[in-house]
């Protein structure tokens, strides 16, 4: 079977219902993994999962607030309850507005704190049990180009994206050797409502997001999920620790 | 370098990334151990957090990757085949 295959796995992926999330769990669902797609809007993970049934695969809906600790024990309890497994967990819910740093409230801080890796914190732990017990699996976050310079208009955003990377490498040391791996991608910009809307907001085009890589275009969100795939599959059975910026290229 | 070649390349629809294997097992990882140059398979697997050497297979399916259309938004970049080794 080809390590890029992902036949009898399954997957949970947050905020699997829109963006890169519902990219992530198509292409997941493509290679053969059944999905567990969680996310706080029930509308937009039915449509997805739909949409992963039609290529014949399962997908289960499970509404989750990933930054309330309760809601994730039911998100892997029910896997375990209903797939009868859990092989693959993607950490992408997440996302903050943009605004200067003097405009953030407190309660906004800890809310993006809580969203972009807090849930990390929280979710991995719990769906790493039953992977530590098979002593195989691998976790993938998504985190943000944000995370490795400074961004002014989003610092609670990218100051919590780097904080993932960061929590990558201490999960990947602490699981690795019990068979389960934890890799970060990183993404630059890509065409998701999240990001349109905001950039339509701060009069940023789409052409000035793509002048800021080297391809000079801003990704779709399969090509994200083309990386989580490699780090979900054998194919990265070696790799753990890694955070792979997914960009376009340097812009230098 | 590996930017320079990717930045320079990309509007062209050509990528450019590194993989840095860690400790390989080849032919020529065996021979350096057994000339005692080296430590041995065990040692290195110990410093290892995935408890083994790299295999062809791991690097193989790792260029397999980048060099296919699922990679098309990755260039520049590097991915360490290490088993987790420099966390």
């Amino acid at each position: 079977m080809s390590k890029f295959s992902l036949e009898n796995r399954v997957a949970i992926v947050t905020g699997g219902g829109t963006g890169i999330g519902r990219g992530c769990s198509l292409v997941l669902a493509e290679h053969g993994a059944d999905l567990v797609l969680a996310g706080r809007r029930r509308e937009p993970l039915e449509k997805t999962a739909g949409d992963i049934e039609a290529l014949g695969r399962r997908a289960l809906v499970v509404p989750t607030d990933v930054t309330k600790v309760g809601e994730c024990e039911q998100l892997v309890g029910r896997t375990l309850e209903e797939m009868g497994r859990l092989d693959i967990l993607v950490n992408n819910a997440g996302g903050a507005s943009t605004k200067p740093i003097d405009d953030w409230t407190e309660q906004e801080w800890h809310q993006v704190v809580d969203l972009n890796i807090g849930s990390v914190w929280f979710l991995s732990r719990l769906a790493v049990k039953p992977m530590l017990e098979r002593g195989k699996g691998s976790i993938v976050n998504i985190s943000s180009g944000s995370a490795f310079f400074g961004f002014p208009m989003g610092a609670p955003y990218g100051a919590s994206k780097a904080a993932v990377n960061n929590l990558t490498m201490s999960m990947a040391a602490a699981w690795t050797p019990k068979g389960v791996r934890v890799n970060t991608v990183a993404s630059g910009a890509v065409r998701t409502e999240m990001l349109i809307e905001d950039s339509r907001r701060h009069g940023v085009d789409e052409k000035a997001l793509a002048a800021g890589n080297a391809m000079g275009r801003i990704g779709e969100p399969e090509e994200i999920a083309y990386a989580v795939l490699f780090f979900a599959c054998d194919a990265s059975s070696y790799c753990s620790g890694q955070s792979l910026w997914v960009n376009g290229g340097p812009r230098g | 370098m590996t930017k320079t070649i990717a930045r320079e390349y990309a509007i062209h629809g050509i990528t450019a990334n590194t993989i840095p294997p860690f400790c390989v097992d080849t032919p020529m990882l065996r021979d350096a151990q057994a000339k005692g140059q080296v430590p041995t398979a065990e040692a290195m697997s110990s410093a290892i957090p995935s408890g083994r050497l790299g295999t062809l297979d791991d690097i193989g399916a790792t260029c397999a990757f980048l060099c296919s259309d699922a990679a098309g938004y990755i260039t520049g970049q590097i991915i360490a085949v290490n088993g987790g080794a420099i966390v």
